[in-house]
């Protein structure tokens, strides 16, 4: 690997997980290193937010390891703590806060958790609104902003505890068409900053331009993982080929 | 005149409506007519009663009764603290919540003007009257009886009874000082223009929160401010709103503790707070409330520790914890409104489980049912009226005692002396759902 020099911020190692009968995730592997980004894609149903949701315990794995940041996950609440407050996520419907205002929905987290005084915390959620671009609509409620609006707030809010890791479960797939520029467009700028990255996406183009890696999945397990220039021109895998062929055809 | 415009279209749209639903076919015409005419002869005799022959007079003058009992005298302090404070806090917070200052002053105006022209200068006096009559019997003899016939009157003046005896009755009910009146009515003005000027600073939480508490605290101290007078002197409608106050506050907290046991993960506490809430609403309120009067007999060492707490304190704990079963399936309902990505973004961005319940997913799920928890304070405080069958004197009891004990004067004035009962249920009632109403315009604000 060429980066090697660089740390390891995430590592599954045959994770498993299940609803009763369903296998949602079987015995999948992976690791991402610091400053990466990782798009994964793969047809619905295939596992892709399950594997995202078992890294930060939205859902515990059944069977096989998950570190952060160089320490396992197990059901001690200390670690849920760390891992929920070291990695960011971004939800397909948004899931703002909508009795609070943005300013305060973004400052909650940074003054509730890690104590910072309100008008500090304030300020930094300022900050976080300019840098997706919203800092006028600090004193509305989401319920009166669009859906891009909407999900570029909450990008803000799961950055305001600075984590370590960004998740997005399909951040775009509840846009209509005209706001997922938008969203990409921060997206991308913060994939250049360096932070790393999982983003479960079907926007190919940002698959492509921005991700270092791309991994496709299907019924629970990874099917192929490649560097993002080699994955769409040669994918090795047939399932891969004509996951390809169909969201590419038209 | 621009503002005639609108009056002029509304009251021609009116007339459209009417020509058009009201009076279209000869059927609808027919019923129409009868409507108005039942409403217009039931208006007259409501209207002929109220303004010309109740006897507003007994009503004036046993307005103590009606409302605070046989409260000793001298502790009327305690009440007048307890008038202070109320009166304070909610003129303060009628400003601050941006209610119409103008109306609210006329009406605090009119209603200060009303006492200190008439109400305070009213003096009440006996009519009597001698009469005769002749009863025939069965058997064709007649009788002559004679007697005294008794009325209480107002000293006339210019006004009609009526309007005295509202002047009176807004004298407050326990025989106030003029001047005391007067300063509660400064109070409500001064504390709502001071709650206005508060406006400025309304983002500001801790404000909020510390009228909240406030509110919160109120209680407690009203409750507090009668422990040396003892409870078995709490009587009428003082007695019903302490009671209502202190039960329907910690029916509040149970309810919420039962909405969020009933889906605790752990079975223990999920199924003892479903069979809490399942028995409690298996009974009638009353058969509760006689089980919390009789239960010493049956309890030995317990029931006799039982029974040193007063019967006032103990409906109390009926109340508190009979609405709260009520309280808690309404609150559940609120928290299967809240969609579970609140739960997870919660989750997501590092909240421990009491800050996700009591940041995020509470202040939703109760602001999603305050009309039904509206709804039961409502029903809580007519509930009150209970209270009569389990030898506690509340209002309706009250209201008994007198059309019982003062026959002389009181004699067949059932009318006037319900129509008052009713009153004091329907200004609290009232009272509380102008409330909630305005809680769910402020509240709306943010959602989804």
């Amino acid at each position: 690997m060429t980066t090697d020099s660089k740390r390891e911020m995430v590592r599954l190692e045959k994770v498993t997980k299940r609803f009763g009968d369903f296998t949602a995730l079987n015995g999948v592997d992976i690791s991402v290193t610091e400053g990466e980004v990782v798009a994964i894609i793969g047809p619905s149903g295939s596992g892709k937010s399950t594997l995202l949701r078992t890294i930060n315990q939205l859902e515990p794995h059944d069977e096989g390891r998950i570190f952060f940041d160089g320490v396992e996950l197990t059901d001690d609440s200390r670690t849920l703590a760390k891992i929920r407050t070291e990695t960011g996520m971004v939800f397909q419907q948004f899931n703002l806060f909508p009795h609070l205002t943005v300013l305060r929905n973004i400052a909650l987290a940074p003054q509730k958790v890690r104590h910072l005084p309100e008008h500090e915390a304030e300020e930094r959620a300022l900050q976080l609104l300019d840098r997706v671009g919203i800092t006028e609509q600090a004193e509305k409620y989401p319920g009166q902003l669009s859906g891009g609006q909407q999900q570029r707030v909450a990008i803000a809010r799961a950055l305001a505890m600075d984590p370590k890791l960004m998740m997005f479960d399909e951040p775009t797939s509840a846009l209509d068409p005209e706001m997922i520029n938008e969203v990409l467009k921060v997206m991308t700028e913060l994939a250049a900053s360096g932070m790393t990255m999982l983003c479960v996406t079907h926007e190919m183009g940002f698959a492509r331009n921005a991700a270092n890696r791309v991994i496709f999945m299907d019924e629970g397990e990874i099917v192929e993982i490649g560097t993002s220039a080699d994955f769409f021109t040669n994918p090795r895998e047939q399932r891969t080929k004509t996951f390809l062929d169909q969201i590419l055809t038209h | 005149m621009i503002g005639t415009m609108p009056n002029a279209s509304a009251l021609s749209r009116r007339a459209a409506y009417a020509r058009t639903r009201l009076f279209n076919t000869r059927t609808n015409t027919a019923l129409s007519l009868a409507a108005i005419v039942v409403g217009a002869a039931l208006a007259f005799l409501l209207a002929r009663f109220i303004l010309f022959d109740a006897n507003w007079a007994l009503v004036a003058i046993n307005r103590k009764l009606f409302f605070v009992g046989s409260y000793p005298p001298d502790e009327a302090f305690r009440i007048w603290i307890a008038v202070f404070l109320t009166a304070l806090l909610a003129s303060l917070s009628y400003g601050l919540w941006g209610g119409n200052l103008r109306s609210y002053a006329i009406a605090v105006g009119v209603a200060a003007l009303l006492i200190l022209t008439l109400g305070l200068g009213t003096e009440l006096r006996i009519e009597e009257r001698p009469y005769t009559e002749q009863i025939r019997s069965a058997s064709g003899e007649t009788t002559t009886i004679s007697g005294i016939e008794r009325e209480l009157v107002f000293d006339r003046g210019w006004a009609p009874s009526w309007l005295y005896a509202i002047s009176l009755g807004l004298a407050l009910p326990f025989g106030a000082p003029w001047l005391l009146m007067a300063a509660v009515f400064a109070l409500l003005v001064a504390g709502a223009m001071a709650g206005r000027r508060l406006t400025r600073w309304k983002t500001n939480p801790i404000l909020l929160q510390s009228i909240g508490a406030a509110w919160v605290l109120l209680i407690p101290i009203v409750v507090l401010l009668q422990t040396g007078v003892g409870v078995d002197k709490w009587e009428s409608a003082f007695l019903d709103l302490l009671v209502f106050a202190v039960g329907g506050l910690f029916s509040f907290v149970i309810g919420v503790l039962l909405a969020l046991g009933r889906r605790s993960p752990y079975r223990a506490i999920s199924i003892a707070s479903i069979t809490y809430i399942e028995v409690v609403r298996a009974a009638p309120l009353l058969v509760w409330l006689l089980f919390a009067t009789f239960l010493e007999d049956e309890l030995g060492p317990v029931g006799e520790a039982f029974s040193n707490i007063s019967l006032a304190y103990r409906v109390t704990v009926v109340f508190a914890f009979f609405g709260g079963a009520y309280i808690a399936e309404v609150v559940r309902g609120g928290l299967q409104s809240i969609p579970r990505g609140q739960y997870e973004a919660a989750d997501a961005i590092g909240l421990s489980p009491v800050q996700k319940y009591a940041l995020i997913i509470l202040p939703q799920a109760v602001r999603a049912v305050v009309p039904a928890i509206i709804g039961r304070f409502i029903a809580l405080w007519k509930d009150t009226a209970l209270l009569a069958a389990v030898s506690l004197v509340n209002t309706l009891e009250k209201a008994k005692k007198v059309l019982g004990g003062q026959t002389d004067i009181a004699d067949g004035a059932f009318f006037e002396i319900y129509i008052i009962v009713g009153l004091v249920y329907w200004v609290v009632s009232y009272l509380l759902s102008r409330l909630g109403g305005a809680a769910e315009t402020r509240l709306r604000v943010g959602a989804r």
